[in-house]
């Protein structure tokens, strides 16, 4: 009988190991290495990992904030560990957490601080972060009028939307993490959508 | 040998080392890859098998013989719980060989087109590395030494993987 192929233990396999046990793959050989960091293992181990017992939920308090995996019997979530967010996310005090989380996608959030209103890309497993440019100069995201969203492209580009309604105007701008930059999406809506009246929900 | 009632229609699976098992066809069924052959017409009474050995094929009928028995979930939407946890406990029972063999009927099943004991098996393997250290997963999967990385390129792929490893 000849040997498992790398790319069958790879994609049959390493796809259903915890995000945490990817890493240490990662530096088990070199063909495992390039393999576990390429976009077609990240979209596969992304799609497995969406099965309800793989979910975990983040609690962010006052004060604290971990991770606990949810126990689907009890409809109840179970003793977690606790995480530290990496950027600055306290009130100017330093007495509160001040992150929102705006949208998530495959384990990647997008949050903010609602007390600088920046915008943070965040990965709470392996602790990386980036700070999102504002995409507009002298002006921040506002809670109640403004909406992000998260996607991946047909490139496998991260991107995040976002929706702005500044004085019954609409603007979108869509950031590119390959990129590194914003872009304005040229959008006419009909009028309703420009009023307080129609909410935008962040997702 | 099966032993079930001689109405059935039967099929031969021979291994590699010439040993024959004589099967229902239900059971042979669950195997895409011998339902292809048994639909086309190309199946002659004796199937050879000749890359796979009678241990593996013994534990591939075994497996396929439970799940043949068993309710498949979309015959009928609420089957008894009963028979679910059964075969669940069955499949847990099934997997507590040892890491050759299961590679060998991951293989197998791969060959004959078996997809839920493929994904049974390679579960089984995430399972097992999962809490492991690259060289503990390195011996358990018999990694190519010639594959591995120069001191350099581990010590910086521990470094960038470093969340990994508290």
């Amino acid at each position: 009988m000849p040997e498992l192929s790398t790319e069958f233990i790879a994609f049959g396999i390493l796809t259903r190991v915890p995000p945490k046990a990817v890493g240490r793959c990662r530096c088990v050989c070199k063909t495992w290495n390039a393999l576990l960091s390429g976009n077609a293992f990240v979209r596969e181990h992304c799609s497995r990992s969406a099965i309800p017992s793989n979910q975990k939920v983040l609690v962010i308090e006052h004060q604290t904030s971990s991770i606990h995996p949810i126990n689907f019997e009890t409809h109840d979530y179970e003793l977690g560990t606790s995480v530290t967010i990496p950027f600055d996310h306290r009130s100017y005090d330093n007495q509160f957490n001040v992150v929102k989380i705006l949208s998530h996608l495959n384990g990647l959030l997008c949050v903010c601080n609602d007390f600088t209103s920046d915008l943070f890309l965040s990965n709470p497993l392996t602790t990386s972060f980036k700070r999102l440019p504002p995409p507009y100069s002298n002006d921040f995201y506002k809670d109640n009028l403004d909406a992000v969203g998260l996607y991946t492209d047909t490139h496998d580009d991260f991107k995040v939307l976002y929706i702005r309604r500044r004085d019954a105007t609409l603007a979108v701008n869509v950031y590119s993490r390959r990129y590194e930059s914003w872009r304005n999406i040229p959008l006419t809506l009909p009028a309703e959508y420009l009023t307080t009246r129609f909410c935008w929900s962040s997702g | 040998m099966s032993t079930s009632s001689s109405s059935s229609k039967k099929i031969v699976l021979k291994s590699a080392d010439n040993e024959t098992f004589e099967i229902d066809e239900i059971v042979a069924l669950e195997s895409q890859a011998i339902k292809n052959m048994i639909e086309d017409e190309c199946a002659d009474n004796v199937i050879p098998l000749g890359n796979i050995d009678s241990k593996t094929l013994s534990k591939i009928i075994e497996y396929c013989k439970k799940h043949a028995e068993s309710p498949k979930k979309d015959d009928n939407a609420d089957i008894d719980e009963k028979a679910v946890e059964d075969l669940k406990s069955f499949d847990a029972e099934f997997a507590k060989v040892d890491m050759p063999l299961i590679q060998d009927i991951l293989m197998a099943a791969n060959f004959l087109n078996i997809d839920n004991l493929i994904g049974l098996m390679c579960r089984t393997i995430a399972d097992r590395i999962k809490g492991k250290t690259p060289e503990e997963i390195r011996k358990i999967l018999n990694i190519n030494k010639n594959d591995l990385l120069s001191p350099e390129q581990e010590a910086k792929a521990r470094e960038e993987n470093s969340w990994a490893f508290d």
